[in-house]
């Protein structure tokens, strides 16, 4: 602890309990008669300070014999004191609140991961879905994955059913694209039967199911298919009927209802106005000479043929031709099934058979 | 039309903010070596809370002590609320557990915006930096200026706005652009 004399009565005293009045120090009584020297009302601001002792702790009180202490925020502070200062206690309570809050935070996260999960996998398969290059395998994987972190979610739930839904769409096209028509109606139902307020899908997988059922020699199954399927496919209306009167132009050639066929290939050749629609009026004019006996059928029939050129629209121009000059020579009309079996050629799709 | 509730009673309903603003003080204050005479993280009365330190020695140290509660009550709202409103808002799922944490979050946040002594603060020691030619002296000016309009504006619930903004609007804006 500092002592210092008093500059009024010359006694010494601790500094602690001495004041600086203009820089001299006094002790407390010589201190307020210095004051009371000044006129009331006009001792100057700030005159008097005390004196501070930086050997003793102002927090703690503790005194450091002649050590100086050092000055926190202008005032002597101990080591200890200092510390605690400097690094103020979080109250044990609000470190345990804190550690609440984190776990909370961890806790949240932790149970609400899936929904990121969940949330992250469906973005990525509606944009796989949406890409001018759609992937459909990587959004129906996606799409799943995300259902099965948030099953709650209608909405999930539902683009995991649109995502299998197109999955199944893109593989009947391309089982189409390879001919394969029974697969692509069963590939197509299948995604109609997801999402069945599409009818688009439902109408393309009729499509699909009636040209698989004019390979079996189904036309009358085709032309109620194609029917059904009628304004709401992807197919423009001008070919979906051209389908429906070949399929029509079939179903009649089955009932042997030759008149009909006439007909319906009539139509088809207006519709189409190409080789293999004129193929077909000559084979139904085969048939109708076949049946009658008329040789204005004939005549029309060879006329048409020799007509075409070699190697018209049809896949199989040689097969057709022979089959329908096999009908005019003949007189006998026989389905292209029998025809195979008992003349014998290359197979051909079932579009042109008669 | 805005209704008036007294500043302890919304001070209670929210106490978790009031506690994360005063730690926010203190923990800028160790951080940048500033004593600390005294601290309270809540009571009921006015201030809620309050942290006596010494005046910092650096202008950085007197701007990282004003606005701690602002980094640390935004960053805490966030980190609260986003992971419940991915459910709600994506999902459509609600539930009490969800309820609970984004009030947590929303009164933490609600208590982010600096009190009027600290933005008193911030504009004094500001214009001094500024006139020294300190650049965050400088910036700090808009800044505390901001937040002033912000402090008039608790009368009319800027501050539960501001919550409710960093809360529920920040991570339905993320979550929207994320979905685009």
């Amino acid at each position: 602890m500092k002592q210092l004399r008093c500059d009024g009565c010359g006694i010494t005293a601790p500094a602690a309990t001495m004041f600086d009045v203009g820089g001299k120090i006094f002790c407390e009584a010589c201190c307020t008669s210095e004051v009371e020297s000044y006129p009331a009302g006009e001792v100057p601001q700030g005159l008097v300070q005390p004196v501070v002792d930086t050997t003793v702790c102002a927090v703690c009180g503790a005194d450091f014999g002649s050590l100086e202490l050092q000055s926190v925020a202008g005032h002597p502070v101990c080591d200890s004191c200092s510390q605690r200062l400097l690094h103020y206690p979080l109250p044990l309570w609000v470190k345990a609140a804190s550690l609440v809050v984190a776990g909370l935070i961890v806790f949240s996260l932790a149970t609400n991961w899936r929904f990121f999960q969940g949330f992250f996998e469906a973005r990525a398969a509606i944009k796989c879905l949406k890409s001018p290059q759609p992937d459909y395998v990587k959004a129906d994987s996606m799409a799943k994955a995300a259902a099965g972190h948030v099953p709650e979610s209608a909405e999930v739930r539902g683009l995991a059913v649109a995502a299998q839904a197109h999955l199944a769409y893109s593989r009947g096209v391309q089982a189409a694209e390879k001919g394969d028509f029974k697969l692509a109606a069963e590939l197509t139902d299948q995604a109609s039967q997801a999402l069945p307020q599409d009818s688009r899908l439902r109408a393309d997988a009729l499509i699909y199911r009636g040209i698989d059922a004019m390979q079996e020699d189904r036309s009358a199954a085709a032309v109620e298919c194609f029917r059904k399927a009628r304004g709401d496919s992807n197919i423009p209306v001008k070919a979906l009927d051209a389908l429906i009167l070949r399929a029509e132009g079939g179903a009649a050639f089955d009932a042997k209802d030759y008149p009909a066929f006439l007909d319906k290939a009539r139509a088809l050749e207006q519709l189409q106005g190409d080789d293999a629609s004129r193929a077909q009026v000559a084979s139904a004019l085969a048939c109708m000479y076949a049946q009658s006996g008329q040789d204005s059928y004939k005549a029309q029939a060879l006329a048409i043929l020799n007509a075409l050129p070699a190697g018209s629209d049809d896949p199989h121009p040689d097969e057709y031709r022979q089959r329908i000059l096999h009908r005019i020579n003949t007189r006998t009309i026989i389905s292209r099934k029998q025809y195979l079996a008992t003349v014998g050629a290359a197979s051909r799709p079932a579009s042109s058979k008669e | 039309m805005f209704f008036i509730i007294p500043g302890p009673v919304i001070a209670a309903l929210t106490f978790p903010g009031v506690i994360v603003h005063e730690a926010a003080h203190l923990l800028f204050c160790r951080l940048r070596k500033v004593a600390v005479f005294d601290a309270c993280f809540f009571r009921f009365g006015n201030p809620a809370g309050y942290v006596i330190h010494e005046q910092p020695g650096n202008f950085t140290s007197t701007l990282l002590i004003c606005m701690g509660p602002f980094l640390l009550n935004t960053l805490l709202c966030v980190a609260i609320c986003f992971p419940v409103m991915l459910p709600r808002e994506v999902f459509g799922i609600h539930n009490g557990k969800s309820l609970l944490m984004l009030w947590l979050g929303i009164s933490i946040g609600m208590h982010a915006i600096p009190s009027t002594g600290d933005v008193s603060t911030l504009w004094r020691e500001g214009w001094a930096a500024a006139r020294r030619g300190n650049p965050l002296g400088i910036l700090s000016l808009p800044l505390a200026g901001l937040i002033a309009v912000l402090n008039v504006g608790r009368v009319v619930w800027l501050d539960a706005i501001y919550g409710a903004a960093v809360g529920i609007g920040l991570p339905m804006l993320l979550l929207d652009w994320l979905s685009a």
